[in-house]
C-alpha cells in the first residue's frame, strides 16, 4: 500500500478519537447504573462515600459494578489493541486472537489447568492460559508463516491450530465430569465474577502487554515502508514479529483468564478503526483499543439487563454477533474479484 | 496403458490402480480382524456359521447385532467424511481447507444435539437441517459471481467459531449428566450403532460416491487455475456447487450416524494424494483411507479393556499429531497455499 | 382339634407364603418391558448408581459401572460396607457390550445410565433389561420407585419397601421433631456461575423431604432448564433463605468468598450457610438408600447449627470452609 497521499489526515483522526472517548464515557456511565436493576444518582453516591458492606444496593455498585467496568475496559482495550497489532503485523484485515486460535489455546491451558492440577478459580487460570497462548501463536506463526505470501495461509493456520486445540478439549472432557462442569460454565466467556483483586492480579500483565504494544506500533509503522526500507532503517523484522506476537500473548492470556474467550471483539474494532486510522499503526492500535474497550463494555452491558437474566455472558453475544458481522465484513472486502 | 474394452478405452494408470487395490485390501483385512476378534471370544467357525447359515443365542447378538452393523458404519461413515475432506480441499486448492473448519461439520453435530436437546431424538434431521443451515449461509455469502475461495474460507472460519460457542451455550444450559452425554456426542462415537444406521449410510454412498467419482473428472482439469479449466469447457462454478453440495450431504450422513469424527476428513485426501503420486486428487483412495481410520480408531476404541471411550478421541490421537506435523513440514517447504 | 386347626392354618400360611409367586414378573420400562423369567443369579449394572441400589437389596452385582471418584470398585464410602469382600468387575465410559455379554448376565439394571433405545436392543438380547420408568426421563425417576423396580426385577420386592418406609420415616421424624422448621425456606446453590436446584431436581427434592420449601423465585428463575435456576449476579434475592446449602464440588470455597454480595445476604449474617463438602455433594447427586442415610447423618446437625440463626453457634463444616461470618 502506497503511502503518498495520505487520505486520512491528522485532524480527522483526532476527531475520531475523541468521539470514541466520549463513547466510552457514555457507556461508562450507564453501565454503573444500569444492570439488574436501575440505579439512580443518589444511589452510586452513597455507594462511593459512604458505603455501608451490609446493603445490597452498596455491594452491587462498588464490588460488582466498579471491578467489571474496570474489567470490560481492560479487556477490551487489550482485545482491541491485540486485533489491531495482528492486522497490522500480517497485513491481514482479517486477524483477530479468536480467529488465529490465540483464544483456543488459552482455553487449553485452562482445561489442563482444571483436570491436572485441580484449580477451579479463574482468577488462577492466568499462568496455563498464557502458556497456551503462547504456546497456540507460536504455532500459528510458525505454520501461517511470516512471510505475506497469502494472507489465507495465517487464517487457516489458525483455523487448524483451533480445531487441532478444540479436540483435545472436547477429548479431555471426556474423563473428568469435574472438569465438564467446571469448564463448561468458563468457556462462555463472561466478565462474572471479576473482582478488584482479579483486576490488580492481572495488571502487571496488561501493563507489560501495553508497554509492548506502543513499542510495536512505532516499530510496525516503520514496515509499512517496506521491509527493505525498515532493514536499511537497523530494523530486524524477526524481532518486531516476535515482540508483537508477546504483546498479543500477554493481552489477550490476561484477559481470557479473566474473561474467558472472547472472540471477534479484535477484529471488530479494528476493522472500524481502519476507517479512521488508515495505515497508520500508532493510531489504529489505539482507535482500535479504545473501540474494544467500548464493544465490551457495551455486551457486558447487555447481558447484566434483566431482559435477559442478567446473566447472559459476554463471550457468547460476542459470538453470536460476530459471525454475522464477520459475513458482511468480508462481503464488503471481496467485492469485485474471485 | 490403455486398456481396450468393449466400447470404452480407459486410460489406465498402474500406480493409482496398485494403490487403490492395497487400500481396499487393508480395508477389509481390519474389517475382517474386527470381525473376528473382541471381548468377547469367538471362533471363526462360530462367526462363519451365524453370517451365512444362521442361528441364535448370544454369539449370534454379538456378530450380527453388534460387530458387524459396527464395522459396516465405520467403513460407510470413513468412506462417506474422507471422501467429503478430499472433495473440498481439490475444489479449495488447499490441503487445509476441510469440512471440518468451514462450518459444516460443527453444524452437523450442533444441529444434531440441538435436536436431541428439543425433541429428545430426530438426530438424522437435525444432522441434516444443521448441515444445510451452515452450508447454505457459508457457501451462499461465498457467492459473488461464482464460489468465491478466499471468502469461503474467511466465513468458513468464523461459521465454526460461532457454532462452537453455540454448542457451548447448549452444554452450559443443560443439567450435567445431559451434559456429559452431550459431550461424548460431541466427540464422535459408533457405539450403539444398528442395522438402521447401516443402511442409512450406505444407500447416501450409493448416491454419492459415483457422484463424487464422477466429478474427480472435471476437478482434476479445475486443480490449478479457473482459466486453464474453462479453457478446457469445464463449467467451473457448476462444478464447484455440485461438489459443494456433495460434501455437504456426505459430511451430513457421517456426521449423523457417527457423530463429528475429529480430523477424519482433513486426513484423507493429503494422505491419498501423497501415496498415488501425480497430482491426481484421490478421491476414491481418499473415501478408502477413511475407512481405514475409522474402522481403526473404532476397534482401539472397543478394545480397550474397561474403559470405553468414544472413537472419536482416537481419530483425533491419531490425527491431531499427525496433522501438526503435517503443517510444520508444509510450512517449511512453503507449501502451505 | 384347636390345636389341629392351628398347626393346619400355620402350615397352610407359610405354603401360602412360600408359594406367592415373584416371578416370572414383567416391568414396563421406556424401551418396552422386561421380563424376567427366575430369581436372577448374575446381575450386572450398567446404571451409574445401580450398585448402591443392588447393594442396598442385599445383591451382590458380578460388574457394575462406575461413575466418578477413586473410591476402590467404583463404590462410595456409604456403600462400601454393603459390598462386603465382593470383586464385581468395573466398567467405565461407553457401554461395553462384549464385556457384559462375557459376564453372561440373567439381568442387566439400565435405570440411570444414558442407554439409547438401540443398546437396549443388543441388551435385552442378551439378557432382561431393566430400563427406565417411562415418562421421566433417563434421570428424573425418583429413588423410591428406581429401588421398588430393581427389587421387583431381583424378587427382593420386600426390602426395598421396608428401605422406602425406612427413610421416608426417617425424613417424618425430622420433620416431626423440627416441626418449627416446617415450610421455612432452603436452597441448594453452588457458585463460580451461582446456580441453584429446584424442586424438580432431586437435590432439591431432598430438601423438600425434610420439609423445606423451595422459594418460588428461584422456580421462577429456572426457565427452560427445569432443574435449576442461574442467580443473576446482580440479585441474590432468591437466595434469602432459611437455610442456604453450598456445594462444593471441589475448592470452591474460595471462590465464595469471592463472592462480594453473599456478604449481604441474611443467609451469611445469621450464619445460616451450610457448606457441603464434595463427599457430601456426591452423596446428595446419588440419591441412592445408602447415600441417603449419610447424607441425613451428616446434613442433620449442620440444619440445627444453621437454623437457629445465630451466627454465634457457627455450621462446623462452614467454620471448616472458612466461608463462616
Amino acid at each position: 500500500m502506497t503511502v503518498l497521499a495520505d487520505p486520512h489526515p491528522p485532524a480527522r483522526r483526532q476527531r475520531a478519537l475523541f468521539r470514541i472517548l466520549i463513547l466510552v464515557a457514555v457507556l461508562t456511565v450507564c453501565a454503573i447504573f444500569l444492570g439488574y436493576q436501575t440505579r439512580g444518582f443518589s444511589d452510586v453516591a452513597s455507594a462511593i462515600f459512604s458505603y455501608d458492606p451490609t446493603s445490597a444496593d452498596d455491594v452491587v455498585l462498588r464490588d460488582i459494578r466498579i471491578p467489571r467496568i474496570i474489567g470490560a475496559l481492560l479487556g477490551g482495550a487489550a482485545l482491541g489493541a491485540s486485533g489491531a497489532l495482528l492486522q497490522a503485523m500480517t497485513r491481514n484485515p482479517l486477524a483477530d486472537p479468536g480467529i488465529l486460535g490465540v483464544n483456543a489455546g488459552a482455553a487449553v491451558g485452562v482445561v489442563l489447568s482444571i483436570i491436572i492440577l485441580g484449580i477451579t478459580n479463574p482468577a488462577q487460570y492466568v499462568w496455563s492460559a498464557l502458556i497456551g497462548c503462547a504456546v497456540t501463536s507460536t504455532l500459528v506463526f510458525l505454520i501461517g508463516g511470516s512471510k505475506n505470501a497469502n494472507p489465507m495461509r495465517l487464517l487457516i493456520a489458525g483455523a487448524t491450530v483451533m480445531v487441532v486445540s478444540l479436540a483435545a478439549i472436547r477429548a479431555i472432557l471426556l474423563l473428568s465430569r469435574q472438569t465438564l462442569d467446571t469448564y463448561r460454565f468458563w468457556v462462555l466467556g463472561g466478565l462474572d465474577g471479576v473482582t478488584y483483586d482479579m483486576v490488580l492480579a492481572l495488571a502487571p500483565f496488561l501493563v507489560a502487554g501495553a508497554v509492548l504494544t506502543v513499542v510495536c506500533s512505532f516499530w510496525l509503522n516503520a514496515l509499512v515502508l517496506g521491509v527493505e526500507m525498515a532493514r536499511g532503517l537497523g530494523l530486524r523484522i524477526w524481532l518486531v514479529q516476535l515482540t508483537t506476537l508477546v504483546a498479543v500473548v500477554l493481552l489477550c492470556g490476561a484477559t481470557v483468564s479473566m474473561a474467558g474467550p472472547v472472540a471477534f471483539v479484535g477484529l471488530i474494532s479494528a476493522h472500524i478503526a481502519r476507517g479512521f486510522a488508515g495505515g497508520d499503526a500508532k493510531w489504529l492500535v489505539l482507535l482500535s483499543a479504545c473501540l474494544g474497550a467500548a464493544l465490551l463494555l457495551g455486551a457486558d452491558l447487555i447481558g447484566r439487563l434483566a431482559m435477559f437474566g442478567g446473566n447472559m455472558q459476554a463471550g457468547v453475544m460476542s459470538a453470536i454477533i460476530g459471525g454475522p458481522v464477520l459475513i458482511w465484513m468480508v462481503r464488503r472486502q471481496w467485492p469485485t474479484h474471485t | 496403458m490403455i486398456a481396450h474394452l468393449p466400447f470404452i478405452s480407459i486410460d489406465v494408470h498402474a500406480r493409482p490402480a496398485i494403490v487403490k487395490l492395497v487400500l481396499a485390501s487393508l480395508a477389509l483385512l481390519l474389517a475382517i480382524t474386527a470381525l473376528r476378534f473382541g471381548t468377547y471370544p469367538l471362533s471363526t467357525d462360530t462367526i462363519l456359521r451365524h453370517l451365512f447359515i444362521g442361528g441364535d443365542g448370544i454369539e449370534r447378538v454379538i456378530v450380527i447385532e453388534h460387530r458387524l452393523p459396527r464395522i459396516l458404519v465405520a467403513v460407510g461413515a470413513g468412506m462417506a467424511v474422507g471422501l467429503a475432506g478430499a472433495l473440498f480441499q481439490t475444489m479449495l486448492r488447499n490441503p487445509l481447507a476441510s469440512p471440518d473448519w468451514i462450518g459444516f461439520t460443527p453444524g452437523a453435530s450442533f444441529g444434531a444435539l440441538l435436536a436431541m436437546y428439543l425433541t429428545g431424538g430426530h438426530i438424522i434431521l437435525g444432522a441434516l437441517a444443521g448441515t444445510f443451515v451452515a452450508a447454505t449461509i457459508v457457501l451462499g455469502h461465498s457467492m459473488q459471481g461464482g464460489l468465491n475461495i478466499q471468502r469461503l474460507i474467511i466465513i468458513g472460519i468464523g461459521a465454526n467459531l460461532t457454532i462452537a460457542a453455540g454448542a457451548d451455550l447448549l452444554l452450559a444450559r443443560v443439567d450435567l449428566l445431559t451434559a456429559a452425554d452431550m459431550a461424548k456426542w460431541l466427540v464422535g462415537s459408533l457405539n450403539g450403532r444398528d442395522w438402521t444406521d447401516v443402511a442409512l449410510i450406505w444407500v447416501g454412498l450409493a448416491v454419492l460416491l459415483p457422484l463424487a467419482l464422477w466429478l474427480e473428472f472435471p476437478l482434476r482439469t479445475m486443480m490449478l487455475t479457473d482459466d486453464v479449466a474453462r479453457g478446457q469447457g469445464i463449467a467451473v462454478s457448476a462444478t464447484r456447487i455440485w461438489v459443494a453440495i456433495t460434501g455437504v450431504l456426505l459430511v451430513a450422513l457421517g456426521v449423523c450416524v457417527a457423530g463429528p469424527l475429529p480430523f477424519v476428513a482433513f486426513l484423507c485426501g493429503p494422505i491419498a494424494k501423497a501415496l498415488e503420486g501425480g497430482s491426481r486428487p484421490a478421491l476414491f483412495s481418499a473415501a478408502l483411507i477413511g475407512a481405514i481410520v475409522v474402522l481403526a480408531a473404532d476397534y482401539i476404541a472397543r478394545l480397550t479393556p474397561l474403559v470405553q471411550l468414544p472413537a472419536g478421541v482416537f481419530t483425533a490421537l491419531i490425527g491431531g499429531p499427525y496433522l501438526l506435523w503435517l503443517l510444520v513440514t508444509m510450512a517449511r517447504k512453503g507449501r502451505i497455499t | 382339634m384347636l390345636k389341629h386347626v392351628g398347626i393346619a392354618v400355620l402350615v397352610s400360611t407359610m405354603l401360602a407364603g412360600a408359594a406367592r409367586a415373584d416371578f416370572p414378573v414383567s416391568i414396563p420400562h421406556a424401551f418396552g418391558t422386561t421380563d424376567v423369567p427366575a430369581r436372577p443369579d448374575r446381575v450386572v449394572s450398567i446404571s451409574l448408581i445401580g450398585h448402591d441400589f443392588l447393594l442396598a437389596l442385599g445383591v451382590t452385582p458380578i460388574a457394575l459401572r462406575k461413575w466418578y471418584g477413586t473410591d476402590p470398585y467404583g463404590v462410595w464410602p456409604w456403600a462400601q460396607d454393603d459390598l462386603g469382600d465382593a470383586t464385581p468387575v468395573v466398567m467405565q465410559g461407553e457401554i461395553d457390550v462384549e464385556q457384559i455379554a462375557l459376564l453372561k448376565p440373567d439381568l442387566i439394571i439400565a435405570q440411570w445410565s444414558g442407554m439409547s433405545q438401540s443398546e437396549y436392543r443388543i441388551l435385552s438380547m442378551i439378557a432382561p433389561t431393566l430400563g427406565p420408568k417411562p415418562g421421566a426421563g433417563d434421570y428424573g425417576t425418583p429413588w423410591q420407585d428406581m429401588l421398588r423396580r430393581i427389587g421387583m426385577a431381583t424378587g427382593t420386592l420386600d426390602q426395598a419397601e421396608e428401605i422406602v418406609s425406612g427413610l421416608d420415616n426417617r425424613f417424618a421424624e425430622f420433620r416431626d421433631s423440627q416441626s418449627n422448621w416446617q415450610g421455612t425456606t432452603a436452597t441448594m446453590a453452588w457458585s463460580g456461575s451461582v446456580g441453584a436446584y429446584t424442586r424438580h431436581d432431586l437435590r432439591g427434592q431432598f430438601l423438600e423431604a425434610l420439609g423445606f420449601v423451595i422459594p418460588q423465585a428461584i422456580e421462577d428463575l429456572a426457565g427452560s432448564n427445569e432443574f435449576y435456576a442461574t442467580i443473576a449476579a446482580e440479585d441474590y434475592s432468591p437466595l434469602d433463605v432459611d437455610a442456604l446449602f453450598w456445594l462444593d464440588t471441589g475448592g470452591q470455597a474460595a471462590k465464595l468468598q469471592a463472592l462480594p454480595l453473599r456478604f449481604t445476604t441474611r443467609a451469611y449474617h445469621e450464619g445460616r450457610e451450610i457448606h457441603i463438602d464434595p463427599l457430601l455433594s456426591a452423596a446428595l447427586s446419588h440419591s441412592s438408600p445408602q447415600s441417603l442415610h449419610f447424607a441425613l447423618d451428616a446434613v442433620v446437625p449442620l440444619i440445627e447449627a444453621a437454623m437457629d440463626g445465630d451466627p454465634a453457634t457457627p455450621v462446623p463444616t462452614s467454620l471448616a470452609a472458612g466461608i463462616a461470618p
